[in-house]
Order: C-alpha cells, then sequence, then structure tokens
C-alpha cells in the first residue's frame, strides 16, 4: 500500500547495492519503508518520566490543583495524540468519579486538556490521551510543548491522592501516512512520505526518488528526543500526613543534591558536530532574580535570563559539548555522555543548599527564592 | 548487516539528477544513514529522577524545606523496603534493555541493631493491555534480575558528611545480550531486561509496559532505561 510501512523490513543492506551485485528490488522498497517508519515512529517513546517516592506527591484538595509542568519536545506536527500513564495511590477511599489528575499540553498558543480518573486503588494505573490541534507549519519551527499536572482528590470522603510516576509519550501515526507533505516543525523541509507500492516496480529509482529520501534524512536527523525531564511538585497538602516526616514533602527547588543524583544519558552520534540545527538545549522554568546567577550543566556555564525578581518563566539554552572533559558511560557501543549537574562551587552556592534554603515554597514567590529552579528539560537530536 | 553509529555524509544530491549514472555506493548510504536512524537515533529510552522527601530534621518547622540534599536525612533502617512502577513506551524493535539505577545505599552504622546491611533490587518486566477501561498488567514479561552486594551493589561505608555532596552509587544491567531469550521464573543475576514480542498473548514490543522495582536496603534516586545498540543485524 502507498506510503504504508512495516516495522519487520525497515533494513535495507547496504551491500545490496555494491558493483557486481543485481540490485535487488526489496532494497528500494525498504529505503520507502524505513523513511516511513522513522517519521511516523521515531522518538514516539517516552517523552516525560518522572517518579516519585516518599509521598512527595500528595493532594487533599477537592479542586484541581496545578501541582507540575515540565517542557517536552514535539515529535512533528503531525503527531497530535499524547499518550499518558500515571501510577498512584489512593490514600483513604475515594468514591465515585472524584479524584482526577488533569493534563494541559500547550502549543505555541493552543492548548488539549485530558482528565484522567483515579479510582480507588492502593497501585492503580490510569492512562489516556490528549488530542491537541497542531499549529499550521510556517516557517517559524514550533518544536516544543509544555505540559501542567493538576490533580483532584475525594475530599468529601477525605482520601487523598498519591501521584508515584508519570510517563507521557507521542502516539505513533498508523499505516499507511497520509498523502501529501508531512511537517516536522516548520514548512521550510517537509517531510515527502513514500509510496512502497511504486518502489517494487521497475524503475524505483527515479531523480525524485533520491532527492527525497535524501532530503527525508537529513529531516529526521534534526527530530528531537527527551533526555532529561524534572518538575519540582509544589501546592502539596495532605490532611493524613500532618508529619513532614510521613510525607508532603516534596522537591521544591532545583538543589546541590541533585547533583550526581539527577542525571541522564545523552546519545552523540558521531557526526552531530557537524549538524547546523537545533541540537542539544536545557530548557529551565525559574522564578527570576534581579542580579546575575549561573549553573554549570554538562560543562556547560548557564547564565540564567535577569529581570526584575519574582517573575516565573522558562527559558531555553543551547550547550555544547567538550568531548575530552566529559566521561562516557562504559559497555553500551554508542557514545553516551552523562549529563548533569556538575559538581562546582558555583552550583553549590546558587542551587538550593543547607545554607541557601527559600523560606518559603513556591508557589510562593518572596526573595527569598529569586533566581531557584522550579523545571529543567533536556532535549536533543 | 552492520549498523552504522554514525551520521554518515550523504551523498550528494545531484548524484541522482536524471541523466546522471546513479552509483550504487549512492544507494548504500542511503540504506546506511536510514538503518541509523531506526536502529541507532529512535532507540527508545526513558530516564527517570525519582523524586525524594526534603524533610529534615536539622531545620527548624516546618521542616519540609523543599530542598534536595545530596542523602536521604530521614534514617533508613535496616529491612527498609520500597517500591516503582515505571512505564516505558518500547519501540516495535525493542528487544532488551539496559538499566542504569542511581542509589543510596543504607550505612553499616546507622542501624545499631544490624550487623550489616544488605541492598538488593529486583527489576521485572510486566505486559499491559487496555481493553477499554485502562491498562492491567496481563503478563509477564521479564521475571528480570536480581542486584546485591554479590553482583553489582556497593555498601555505604560511612555517614553522610554534612555539606558535601553525595554519596551516590551506580549499578547497570550490563549490555551482554544473551544467546538465548531467558526463560528464568525469578530473579536472575544481572543481565539485560528482555522484551520478547508477545507475553501470555499480548503484543510487548511497540507497546508500553511496566517496570517493576523493588528495593530493600537502599534508595533509588534515578533510573535510565535504554534499548541497547545491537551492532549487527539480519536485514
Amino acid at each position: 500500500m502507498s506510503n504504508s510501512y512495516n516495522p519487520s523490513t525497515i533494513l535495507a543492506d547496504p551491500s545490496s547495492v555494491v558493483a557486481g551485485r543485481d540490485v535487488e528490488y526489496e532494497t528500494i522498497q525498504r529505503i520507502a519503508n524505513a523513511n516511513n517508519y522513522s517519521f511516523a515512529v521515531g522518538a514516539c517513546h517516552n517523552v516525560l518520566s518522572q517518579s516519585y517516592s516518599d509521598i512527595t506527591f500528595i493532594q487533599d484538595s477537592g479542586s484541581l490543583t496545578e501541582m507540575s509542568q515540565w517542557r517536552i519536545p514535539l515529535t512533528s506536527l503531525q503527531h497530535s495524540a499524547l499518550e499518558i500513564v500515571v501510577n498512584y495511590k489512593i490514600h483513604g477511599v475515594a468514591v465515585g468519579l472524584t479524584s482526577n489528575i488533569r493534563f494541559t499540553l500547550d502549543v505555541d498558543g493552543g492548548s488539549a486538556t485530558v482528565t484522567i480518573n483515579l479510582p480507588n486503588s492502593s497501585n492503580g494505573i490510569a492512562n489516556d490521551e490528549l488530542t491537541i490541534s497542531m499549529p499550521s507549519p510556517s516557517a517559524t519551527q514550533v518544536y516544543y510543548g509544555t505540559l501542567t499536572a493538576e490533580v483532584q482528590a475525594d475530599a468529601a470522603n477525605n482520601s487523598e491522592v498519591e501521584i508515584r510516576s508519570i510517563m507521557a509519550r507521542w502516539k505513533p501515526l498508523s499505516s499507511p501516512l497520509s498523502t501529501g507533505f508531512l511537517y516536522q516543525y516548520d514548512d521550510v523541509t517537509p517531510y515527502t512520505p513514500k509510496g512502497t507500492t511504486r518502489t517494487g516496480h521497475n524503475q524505483a529509482l527515479t531523480s525524485r526518488f533520491g532527492h527525497q529520501v535524501i532530503d527525508n534524512i537529513e529531516l529526521l536527523r534534526t527530530r528531537l528526543k527527551t533526555y532529561l525531564t524534572w518538575s519540582s511538585v509544589y501546592n502539596v497538602s495532605s490532611s493524613i500526613f500532618t508529619n513532614p516526616l510521613d510525607g508532603a514533602a516534596p522537591e521544591a527547588y532545583l538543589s546541590v543534591g541533585h547533583i550526581d543524583n539527577l542525571l541522564s544519558q545523552v546519545l552523540i552520534s558521531e557526526g552531530w558536530d557537524n549538524m547546523t540545527n537545533r541540537k542539544l538545549e536545557l530548557h529551565i522554568r525559574y522564578i527570576t532574580a534581579a542580579t546575575d546567577k549561573s549553573i554549570d550543566f554538562l560543562n556547560n556555564s548557564i547564565d540564567l535570563v535577569t529581570g526584575a525578581g519574582g517573575a516565573v518563566r522558562w527559558d531555553e539554552y543551547t550547550l555544547e559539548l567538550d568531548y575530552g572533559a566529559l566521561s562516557e558511560i562504559g559497555d553500551t557501543n554508542l557514545n553516551y555522555y552523562t549529563a548533569k549537574l556538575n559538581n562546582t562551587n558555583n552550583n553549590i552556592s546558587n542551587l538550593g543548599n543547607f545554607g541557601n534554603v527559600p523560606s518559603v515554597l513556591y508557589p510562593t514567590i518572596n526573595s527569598s527564592n529569586h533566581g531557584f529552579i522550579i523545571s529543567a528539560s533536556l532535549m536533543g537530536v | 548487516m552492520l549498523i552504522q553509529t554514525s551520521y554518515n555524509l550523504l551523498p550528494n544530491k545531484r548524484a541522482c539528477n536524471n541523466g546522471a549514472v546513479l552509483m550504487g555506493s549512492s544507494v548504500s548510504s542511503m540504506c546506511a544513514a536510514l538503518s541509523q536512524l531506526t536502529h541507532v537515533k529512535f532507540l527508545g529510552m526513558a530516564n527517570y529522577p525519582i523524586m525524594r522527601s526534603t524533610f529534615n530534621a536539622y531545620k527548624s518547622s516546618p521542616y519540609q524545606i523543599g530542598v534536595a540534599y545530596p542523602s536521604s536525612l530521614i534514617t533508613m533502617t535496616k529491612g527498609y523496603t520500597e517500591s516503582h512502577k515505571l512505564f516505558y513506551a518500547s519501540t516495535p524493535i525493542s528487544t532488551y534493555l539496559c538499566a542504569i539505577v542511581v542509589y543510596e545505599a543504607g550505612t553499616n552504622d546507622s542501624d545499631p541493631t544490624a550487623s550489616e546491611f544488605s541492598p538488593r533490587i529486583d527489576i521485572e518486566v510486566k505486559a499491559l493491555n487496555d481493553s477499554g477501561s485502562g491498562y492491567t498488567e496481563v503478563a509477564t514479561a521479564d521475571y528480570g534480575i536480581r542486584m546485591d552486594s554479590s553482583n553489582s551493589l556497593l555498601l555505604e561505608s560511612a555517614l553522610y558528611d554534612a555539606g558535601r555532596h553525595s554519596h551516590t552509587y551506580y549499578a547497570d544491567t550490563g549490555i551482554t545480550v544473551p544467546r538465548v531469550p531467558p526463560t528464568n521464573t525469578s530473579p536472575v543475576a544481572p543481565r539485560p531486561l528482555y522484551l520478547p514480542a508477545t507475553a501470555g498473548g499480548y503484543n510487548v514490543r511497540g507497546e508500553v509496559v511496566a517496570i517493576n522495582i523493588d528495593a530493600e536496603d537502599c534508595k533509588i534516586k534515578n533510573i535510565t532505561l535504554l534499548d541497547i545498540y545491537i551492532p549487527e543485524v539480519a536485514p
């Protein structure tokens, strides 16, 4: 079928087209298949992953209460369904349909929401998906969204909701892909689906085919993936765990405790340096400070935007790699680099630490938490 | 065929113009670049930071100060256990997963009644199915592995030194893919986690699976799950 893909036939053997061998028709068909597969399925693994221990993510309010926010990369402007799965526990007994978690996704001014009901369970799984209308492609790249979580408990029955893990992924496009141009982040370089019926015929290798395959490969190389998503948890409230030793004491700010603990593995394939597109970005949500502040991440010194103290904003920072100074984890056969906050004096003094504790918890803001980071996402190609 | 890991230089598009003699190497280069996309760049991955309590008994009320410290300030006693249920969106070609665990082990002197801590981490994979009313665990895809002090986990030997950064340890499953798919029915020594095509009649690859983790005498702080790169694959 035209523009279809089949995951079991996506490898086209490079040695099947060398001198002295017949060109196998299957090779060209597999090139088309791998093109379509890569666009439809590529980077549809976890786009958001975070877990919570020690009853840190808990809510007893009967109203939907905002508790976390993340930045996530888009897979393309065609991937519009975001699947979300949560693991949760109800403390007390929830009755009816009153315990919920609601997610709101904002992309370039548009938004979509999904409310997932959380029935009574001590170790429940709940899932659903939201579908967002992506913006029309233009010359400006739209490549990320902002996802917000709100939680509501069955307060009337004195039950509380504890969230234990959250994941999200963009749902892969089904086969066959629709006809005509498809768009990743803009309309400057569209993706051209490949008809797999035609590539099974003779004369499959047209000039048009070759040009479009090369363009498609170059485009797909720029597709972003998530490496790290961390959001603080705020507005927690519990009537059951009134002693913070027992619960309701979440991480509210990026802190020295995250050095060496909050990390991810960034895949940098050879040839990465020659790419001229967006390659590796750290998105930070923080409370602005009037004085200069910086943090050190993956051997990059990041100067946080300075402004009138007390505003909450997201900013994007491009990261560079200093290969010589970065260690690779061993035994993966691929070039993974450990991305984390550096253990520097700058971080120890600028991040939350024993001697630098704000007197209030976000969303309350005063001068004591100006310059503190409340979310961070690392995304790259 | 070998799967190249790098972003190779793509052929000049003029090599595909009408009238040009299309060389096999141009098509070969496209094949290699596509295999890099499907089998390297688009390998599945999930990275779970695991939030811990920020309770701090050394600070005055209200104690929950929102600042994370290198190691937990809530005492861990021998026999401490915790569980995690994480979700991994596998790809249609996911087969083996590497898990990299960041953890904090119990100290051997924080519990005077215990001779020594014995950290242990079990990881298993469950297939999920949504028949219309949400995901449920329907089958065991891999009974999984057990990390302990005999094979991969280290024991903290000294109490946390306040003011400094953490005593953090790392452990992983390795990437040595077994010759045959594992058939164990209880956790075994660390090896990559296996995702069969199906389990109990339900699809596993290309679906969301549950990663269930039980830990004892230690606290997990971060887990990275990676599809393992296989250098040579039958086309």
